[in-house]
């Protein structure tokens, strides 16, 4: 259906393709379903769990001196925006589930946050360097708003995915749904075949 | 979930930069809650297509006819369209209701306190509506900053329910208001300000807040370090 006299606006340099029903903005909006919680660094825990095991636990300083990459990505939100080219800093989620000693070559992962979100993920989505905990955004350490100090990054999925304040791990067997996915959103949510809602 | 049509049967200019969007859809959905959303589509000629979310203002009780209370954003995509070419009789693409968190459904004695930045008061006035059509007795207290006097949304109707209704109850603050005919609290609500009113309201009330992103940040993080508990806490950013 034609909306006459409607034209694209916000042409931004638009060299990519976006997936359906997406708009490229030029900045990381900040959309939460509460407030930012506040974290004290020196009590920052992240614990990984193999189903109701808790395997490792690493304090800031630890989780800074596991190995550190660099993540190249675009990013997709379910409400509408799209953002490219942008820079996380932090540890791939498959250097921490191994030295965690977790066999993870399948199942889900159940990611619990500080302030109580939570969400899932295949584990066949986070191998071979498609997942993240990323404290730095455009090489700057990450602004609470934006999920630091530490968030997760799946940026293949929407981005309610990418965990704001990650908390911890459990690896489980049997997918169960998240915060978002328990209150309407899909439970795998990928944007190029825009799975945003339960019954997409 | 398909998209429905929305055919345009009025639009009201409600202040300088808000217009109230009224649509009657082709298919009525089954149900909707206070604070739920729709998502607009629009499609320009070369095939385009933009998508944004606008809260329904109006009482849930209604389904065929369904409001948005829209600000135009400067340059915006979608809203200067909405603002500057939308006619009524236009028919426009739209899919809802969505949103199963920022909801209010109807228990009786709910303490909640809302606040709204500007235009975050729509999916409130769902709310605030279907309080009073339903004579539900919970207690209501909204905070509401809007820039000058002309930007007070709804000023008129919220007035009434505070007359109306003794569990609805109301503060206002205008931000950039010059005139001394403005007798109310003026800037930014102070923690002073936000701590009095979470006093006289039970601790287990449920706070709500909406409206731009900053307006967001600022008030969820005072009423939290006033001690209020983050599961407490539901936000929505209109960005
Ligand atoms: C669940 C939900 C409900 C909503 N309900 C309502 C509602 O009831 N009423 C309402 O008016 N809006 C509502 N919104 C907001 C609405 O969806 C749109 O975002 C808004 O109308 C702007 O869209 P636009 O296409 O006009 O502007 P766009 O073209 O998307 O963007 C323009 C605006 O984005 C901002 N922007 C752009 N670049 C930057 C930058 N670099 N830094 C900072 N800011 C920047 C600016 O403010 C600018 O005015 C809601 C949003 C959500 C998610």
């Amino acid at each position: 259906m034609i909306n006459k006299g409607f034209n694209q606006k916000n042409n931004l340099s638009n060299k990519k393709k976006l997936p359906p029903g997406q708009y490229l903005v030029d900045y990381l909006p900040i959309l939460t379903a509460g407030p930012t919680p506040k974290i004290d660094l020196k009590l920052w825990n992240l614990e990984i769990y193999d189903n109701q095991d808790l395997m490792k636990s690493f304090t800031w300083e630890k989780f800074l001196k596991l190995p550190q990459s660099e993540f190249f990505t675009d990013i997709h939100c379910v409400t509408k925006w799209s953002l490219f080219d942008t820079v996380w800093k932090g540890v791939y989620l498959e250097d921490i589930l191994e030295k965690s000693s977790i066999n993870f070559s399948s199942g889900y992962i159940y990611v619990s946050c500080y302030g109580g979100y939570t969400t899932n993920i295949p584990i066949k989505d986070i191998n071979n360097k498609k997942g993240m905990i990323a404290h730095s955004y455009n090489s700057k350490p990450l602004e609470p708003p934006h999920g630091g100090p530490a968030r997760l990054i799946v940026p293949h999925l929407y981005f309610w995915k990418s965990a704001k304040w990650i908390k911890s791990i459990h690896v489980i067997d049997k997918d169960k749904p998240g915060f978002w996915e328990s209150y309407g959103y899909h439970m795998y949510g990928d944007p190029w075949k825009e799975q945003r809602y339960y019954s997409d | 979930m398909n998209w429905n049509i929305g055919n345009i049967e009025s639009i009201f200019s409600i202040s300088p930069r808000v217009k109230v969007f009224k649509l009657k859809l082709k298919n009525n959905p089954k149900k909707i809650i206070a604070g739920q959303y729709f998502d607009i589509r629009l499609t320009a000629e070369n095939g385009f297509q933009a998508q944004r979310s606008y809260s329904i203002s109006s009482s849930p009780k209604n389904l065929k006819f369904i409001e948005f209370t829209i600000s135009k954003s400067p340059n915006g995509e979608v809203s200067e369209y909405l603002h500057n070419n939308l006619q009524i009789g236009d028919k426009i693409e739209v899919k809802g209701p969505l949103g199963n968190y920022f909801n209010w459904i109807p228990t009786n004695n709910d303490q909640i306190i809302f606040f709204a930045g500007g235009t975050g008061i729509s999916p409130f006035m769902s709310m605030i509506r279907h309080k009073i059509e339903t004579q539900n007795n919970s207690k209501f207290k909204l905070m509401f900053s809007s820039r000058t006097i002309k930007d007070i949304l709804f000023f008129d109707e919220l007035n009434k329910y505070t007359i109306l209704d003794p569990s609805f109850d109301m503060k206002i603050t205008l931000t950039r208001e010059k005139s001394s005919l403005w007798k109310g609290l003026t800037g930014r609500f102070s923690i002073n300000e936000i701590e009095k009113s979470l006093h006289n309201i039970d601790k287990n009330s449920v706070n709500y807040i909406c409206g731009p992103t900053n307006f967001v940040e600022k008030i969820s993080s005072i009423i939290l370090d006033l001690g209020v508990n983050y599961d407490l806490i539901k936000t929505e950013r209109f960005g």
